[in-house]
């Protein structure tokens, strides 16, 4: 199980505290796919992907977005426990959706990236660091499903 | 070879104008070796790195930062060459520094962080990051090309 600190866990939370979720959670999946392309291969059901400015207008973008950042807020709120919070998501996306678990990863890339757009200096060293290991946690029970 | 789009060429020429090296070299630099802690093995030369404040002041730091960045200028003068570009630093890298390759990929991605952190969402859009983080990913390719 990992451990948190008490630093941590409010350095966690305070990051957290700061997003708005309708507001982060289009422009994190719309870097997504653009910035990782062959991602978009599990939104065929999402109209045009076909350009820049379609992924940036496209509303099923922005609605995914908002359901994954309210999926991350179960971690914020059940760091002890991530593993088990995540097994029925872990599940759907191994068994169901055949999402490709380096995925997780991409995306924990962009949260990151459109947080320190956000937040610029307030994103300090310290806080990147703790912020990484909390995601890296989250990818990992995303991941633990998968055999 | 690479493939470069016009809008990733520009986007990365544009981006390269607004950074100024000896701010954000420095600060990617303290964020690798506070971030990823045992990178700090192949600074023991630069003198206390003990706490965060300790690396974040530390002047060898600094100067070591606005190197590594200011090698970045090659890759951007050489986008279609960035392999042959970076030959020599990766043979150096690898045979005398000794430094494992995974480390380039993090201090790629704190750069882009303190990038991002510099400019946010209007000047690091998603388009620029594609282009920047393309950008990034084929120098620490060339970076990790020579080793064997």
């Amino acid at each position: 199980m990992v451990k948190w600190t008490e630093l941590e866990r409010s350095t966690v939370k305070a990051i957290w505290e700061k997003v708005d979720i309708d507001e982060i959670g289009p422009q994190i999946w719309a870097r997504v796919l653009i910035v990782y392309p062959w991602t978009e291969r599990y939104f065929g059901s999402f109209g045009d992907l076909f350009t820049i400015t379609a992924i940036l207008k496209n509303d099923k973008v922005a609605a995914h977005g908002k359901v994954v950042l309210k999926a991350l807020d179960k971690a914020v709120n059940n760091m002890d426990n991530m593993k088990r919070t995540y097994a029925d998501l872990s599940q759907l996306h191994f068994q169901k959706l055949e999402v490709d678990p380096d995925s997780f990863r991409l995306l924990a890339d962009c949260i990151t990236i459109t947080i320190a757009c956000k937040l610029k200096s307030a994103l300090s060293p310290q806080s990147q660091a703790i912020w990484q290991k909390f995601l890296y946690a989250v990818v990992d029970a995303m991941s633990s499903q998968y055999r | 070879m690479v493939e470069w789009t016009d809008a990733e060429r520009k986007a990365i020429a544009s981006l390269w104008g607004k950074i100024d090296v000896a701010e954000i070299g420095p600060q990617a630099l303290a964020r690798l070796l506070i971030v990823y802690p045992w990178a700090q093995r192949y600074f023991k030369a630069f003198g206390d790195l003990s706490t965060n404040a300790a690396i974040m002041g530390n002047p060898k730091v600094a100067q070591h930062g606005k190197t590594v960045m200011g090698g970045l200028e090659n890759a951007v003068k050489n986008l279609d060459n960035i392999k042959q570009t970076y030959a020599k630093l990766s043979v150096m890298h690898s045979e005398k520094l000794h430094v494992d390759p995974d480390n380039f990929r993090v201090l790629a991605e704190c750069i882009s962080l303190c990038v991002a952190a510099k400019f946010g969402p209007s000047v690091f859009t998603a388009d620029a990051q594609e282009a920047w983080q393309k950008f990034l990913a084929v120098v620490v390719s060339a970076l990790g090309r020579q080793y064997h």
